[in-house]
């Protein structure tokens, strides 16, 4: 039906009224009309009735067709019309009108005392205008042409994860595009950007081959230049064709079906410059979208890497090392270009290196300026101006520089004050739920919408994909602060164990379970069950926590990745306090079986049964269980997965439980390449234990390797050896001490480079700098100079009066570019030099 | 107005059956309710219509001996209908207040909390705003239903107009019920603006009732 067949159909309606109207007015008159030999009816109503009457239908067909146009959920765009095609909106705007003039008309009906009618009238009005509006798949579906509720526009974006870099040049298929993050649309990035059908010539030459030491050679990773891009798909067009469509529509469809799917699989080659670098794809790029059919908006993201500003960084930091780590707001104003890189460069570092930890505290203190936090008024002020910043950047984590800000604070915060806001924020918040990754080492309370998320280094990203539009509740950001300082506040007073229940137990959490309580969603309780207390033990014991899910009403039926669970049983499983512990003692069983309907070898498991580890007891339990029965011998990662959740356990696991896990499993070959890497994030003496014991089952022929000949099982005992050699320095300085160069080439290569650019923090680097051997104290030189800590430098000291003088020549050239490091100027350092201005 | 102890007495008496239910349901209801209750629960809007509704009737039975006589013993319109408004204020605090106070004292919470339900006493906050959300559907029906009973014995055609515009408030809060957000503001401050304007509207109409009797 077109748009004129619309308003012919209106028309008709409106004249049939009219007549129907004059049909009735005529025939009042006809009974009225002296000599006539009917009564007279009975008068009209009195003014009073006409209007009470009028007023009641209006205030009735106004919040029924307010909430009928505005929202979605009825098919109400009014709200959004700028979203939606113009025409589409028109149309919109037009359905509205017909519906208000509808409503006019009966409100005079009820006027001229004929409130029946006028009900009458009402009542069809906004069930015809309901039904126009949700009729069909969308408003006026059933009659509007299809060309006028075609989504025009989806807004794009292509931005770059895997480095915090703003303002990189984009280009796509040669074609300029701007700075990112890119903003525009499907439509015109499609009119803009030429289609190459095939790659460019140098798409697999244009690349750099980046070097990962180790002391018996290098690995290499190839990086491209060009990015390899497909576009993402709009709007979900339907799969079949409407009903009812003519059999020439319906090959229409298909056409322009198979037109868009054959559109969609183009690929665009992309590439991006930062600060005249160009970036190197580690060819992961991806997409998403959102939205409803008017307001669709989609993104893409890649990982790109920028090798020189991340050494510019570390020259940074090494300039910072060189200064004793007393640095001036002018070394923190060229930190603060590198976005949350720079936090994260100085976290990592200050794994290894305690004072990149103060400089971090240092950088918040400057920035946050915390020397004005002198009592608990001016902390709170101080705080206040952080949650205003974690608003207006609409982003926050805990483990950035306010995060570390919020972290130095909390103990000045007055305390009443401080969970005042908390319950107030919790009261009023509806999208308020922790994230509690854990981002080297810290909780994280964060929130972020960046297109691909934001980069935490070895810690993935962050990511958040709903609660933006919160309606009237207060938005996210400025409750994140609050929650990491009441969160701190809690580690502060559990560590007080004559406090209990301390005010987070006694106020907060009882605030978390009463606005917050949502047995569908587990989740959303997690925060109040880590806090403990008397609150939580009785919410969740006096529950219904032995019953299966299916016993449970409806509204208690949670789901944890796709599986019925009970809430109860999965909350008291977290539940961390006296009364949680007593529990996962007392019903173990019921917590294994929980953990067994949760576990599935797929991605993600470890998540799943994060419970488990919270109490290390309850994780050392399941351990048996786990070992043996859920992962089958011959299953693709079960060594994986089983070392894996050791390596979760921590301080709990045993030597001897990694050798059970590798025992009871059927070694396939490609499987123990990729499970023995694990075995890095061991610590040293642990994993020689470990080494040590797999080498001696080795050796004993087990059922677990049959169809390993001897070769081969040399080869494992290779592979296990090299893994703990590569971090028992002890043992590299032996074997180097030992024997000659000629005797072992490789290692004596290797080890410099492995010092140099991947382990300069190695212990290895003092004895090497203090063996009797010239030719071993000349292998740290690399490593002095890519980290000049104050050991280190104390160390060069010492070899700038070496005994030898190629050592001693080798000390003073390094001397000499680091003196030269520390007396360049800063803005060289920062991010992007041309672009710096302090 | 002068306060005729009498006419109260003989429409109290009237009323009671209205009352007794209200008070009955009501309360029972917040103290025995066993979950968390919250404004949308229908089953108390139930309760205050069908007590409302009771109100209506009970008073406003305009075609009886009895209405006739108490409307020809010489009290003004304006008094009848004033007491007669009274005693509704009056049944409604008296069913309204109990069951308020059961929540907002404690004494549901305390109570399902020696029952050992999990939700008391930690969700007891939740339910404070519940008693007003009560009180506000009163006001909502009560106005509406007396206006459409006066509005039925007035000796004019359309009759059942009152009823109609009942029916549309009763819609319309239904329609409030299902939905969520910013726009039950708005809505509030509709229905406070049709209370006055059902008991004016019913004010001035009771002054031409028709008694059938």
């Amino acid at each position: 039906m077109t748009a004129f067949s619309f308003f012919f159909f209106l028309v008709m309606a409106v004249l049939i009224v009219a007549v129907f109207l004059l049909v009735l007015r005529r025939r009042r008159m006809a009974f009225s009309r002296p000599g006539a030999f009917l009564p007279q009816p009975a008068p009209y109503p009195a003014r009073p009735a006409r209007l009470v009457e009028a007023a009641a239908l209006t205030a009735a067909a106004g919040i029924i067709i307010a909430i009928a146009a505005t929202f979605p959920n009825t098919g109400g765009n009014l709200l959004r019309l700028e979203q939606i095609p113009y025409d589409y909106a028109a149309v919109n705007v037009l359905f509205f009108a017909c519906a208000v003039v509808g409503v006019g008309v009966a409100i005079l009906l009820a006027l001229l005392g004929r409130t029946f009618l006028g009900s009458l009238t009402l009542a069809t009005v906004l069930i015809g205008y309901g039904f126009v509006l949700n009729g069909g798949s969308y408003p006026g579906s059933w009659f509007l042409p299809e060309d006028i509720i075609k989504p025009t526009t989806a807004e794009y974006t292509i931005d770059i994860c895997g480095t915090n870099v703003q303002d990189a040049e984009l280009w796509v298929n040669g074609v300029y595009l701007g700075k990112t993050p890119y903003v525009t649309t499907l439509e015109d990035f499609k009119k803009k950007v030429p289609y190459w059908p095939e790659p460019p010539k140098d798409f697999k030459t244009d690349k750099a081959n980046i070097l990962t030491y180790h002391p018996l050679g290098p690995s290499i990773g190839h990086y491209q230049r060009w990015i390899k891009l497909e576009l993402p798909r709009g709007y979900a067009e339907p799969s079949r064709p409407p009903l009812f469509s003519s059999s020439e529509d319906v090959k229409k469809f298909y056409e322009q079906k198979r037109l868009a799917e054959e559109i969609a699989k183009r690929y665009y080659y992309p590439r991006l410059r930062y600060a005249g670098e160009w970036g190197l794809s580690l060819d992961n790029a991806g997409w998403g979208g959102g939205g409803g059919r008017f307001a669709y908006s989609v993104e893409s993201h890649f990982t790109v890497l920028f090798p020189d500003r991340q050494k510019r960084l570390e020259a940074l930091l090494n300039k910072a090392r060189l200064a004793d780590y007393h640095v001036g707001p002018e070394w923190f104003e060229a930190l603060e270009t590198y976005y949350e890189d720079a936090w994260l460069a100085l976290r990592k570092a200050a794994d290894d290196e305690p004072p990149m930890g103060e400089l971090l505290d240092a950088w918040a203190a400057w920035h946050y300026r915390l020397d004005q936090a002198v009592d608990p008024e001016s902390a709170w002020e101080v705080f206040q101006r952080i949650c205003d910043e974690a608003e207006s950047r609409r982003k926050y984590t805990t483990a950035s520089v306010a995060g570390q800000a919020v972290k130095l604070l909390t103990p000045k915060l007055p305390v009443d004050r401080l969970v005042d806001h908390a319950m107030e924020i919790i009261r009023t918040t509806n999208a308020f739920e922790p994230l509690q990754s854990l981002v080297r080492g810290y909780k994280q309370f964060g929130y972020c919408r960046r297109t691909g998320g934001l980069y935490l280094g070895d810690n993935g990203y962050l990511y958040v994909s709903s609660g933006e539009n919160v309606g009237p509740w207060q938005s996210p950001y400025r409750g994140l602060p609050v929650a990491q300082a009441i969160w701190t506040l809690n580690q502060q007073l559990r560590s007080k164990p004559t406090l209990s229940p301390n005010v987070i137990q006694q106020r907060i959490v009882p605030a978390l379970i009463c606005w917050h309580y949502d047995a569908r969603r587990p989740e959303s309780l997690l925060a109040a069950v880590s806090f403990g207390g008397p609150a939580i033990d009785a919410f969740l014991l006096r529950q219904k926590w032995r019953a299966s899910a299916e016993q449970l009403p409806f509204e208690q039926q949670a789901r944890i990745s796709g599986k019925e669970i009970n809430p109860w049983l999965y909350l008291l499983a977290y539940l961390n306090d006296a009364a949680g512990r007593k529990f996962h003692r007392e019903h173990a069983g019921e917590i294994m079986n929980l953990a067994d309907k949760l576990h599935a070898p797929s991605w993600g498991w470890e998540r799943d049964l994060d419970f488990l580890f919270a109490d290390p007891w309850l994780a050392k339990e399941y351990w048996t269980h786990y070992v043996v029965k859920y992962r089958p011998r011959t299953s693709g990662e079960a060594l994986r997965d089983k070392w894996n959740y050791l390596l979760k356990m921590g301080d709990a696991t045993t030597a001897e439980m990694f050798v059970e896990a590798w025992k009871e499993t059927t070694i396939d070959w490609a499987e123990f390449t990729y499970a023995v890497n694990l075995l890095d994030q061991l610590d040293p003496p642990m994993q020689k234990k470990v080494v040590d014991a797999l080498t001696y089952e080795i050796h004993r022929r087990p059922l677990n390797l049959q169809g390993f000949d001897d070769v081969q099982r040399k080869q494992l005992v290779d592979m296990l050896r090299d893994q703990g050699r590569r971090y028992d320095v002890k043992q590299i300085f032996k074997t180097l001490a030992r024997e000659k160069r000629q005797a072992n080439k490789q290692l004596w290569k290797n080890v410099p480079l492995w010092l140099e650019h991947n382990a300069p923090d190695s212990p290895l680097v003092e004895m090497l700098a203090r063996s009797e051997n010239p030719e071993l104290r000349a292998m740290v030189f690399g490593a002095l100079r890519s980290d000049p800590t104050p050991g280190h430098r104390a160390l060069l000291a010492e070899l700038l009066k070496d005994p030898d003088p190629k050592v001693r020549a080798e000390a003073e050239k390094v001397a000499a570019e680091l003196k030269t490091l520390a007396a360049a100027p800063l803005r060289e350092f920062t991010s992007d030099p041309a672009a710096f201005s302090p | 107005m002068p306060l005729r102890h009498g006419l109260l007495r003989i429409y109290w008496r009237q009323a009671l059956p209205a009352t007794g239910w209200g008070l009955l349901s009501l309360t029972l209801y917040a103290l025995i309710c066993p979950g968390v209750m919250s404004w949308r629960d229908l089953l108390p809007m139930q309760f205050i219509g069908l007590q409302c509704l009771l109100l209506a009737i009970l008073l406003g039975r305009f075609n009886t001996p009895a209405f006739a006589f108490l409307y020809s013993r010489g009290y003004s319109r304006n008094q009848l209908w004033g007491h007669l408004m009274l005693v509704s204020v009056l049944s409604v605090f008296i069913a309204w207040l109990p069951a308020a106070l059961t929540v907002w004292s404690g004494l549901r919470s305390s109570l399902h909390d020696w029952f050992q339900s999990p939700y008391f006493p930690v969700m007891a906050p939740r339910e404070a705003l519940v008693p007003w959300i009560w009180l506000g559907i009163y006001l909502v029906f009560l106005p509406a239903f007396h206006y459409a009973w006066i509005r039925l014995a007035q000796p004019t055609r359309g009759q059942n107009g009152g009823i109609l515009a009942a029916g549309a408030m009763i819609a319309a809060l239904l329609a409030v019920y299902s939905m969520n957000g910013w726009f039950a503001w708005p809505c509030v401050g509709t229905f406070s603006l049709m209370v006055p304007v059902f008991l004016l509207g019913a004010r001035m109409l009771h002054r031409n009732l028709e008694v059938r009797a």
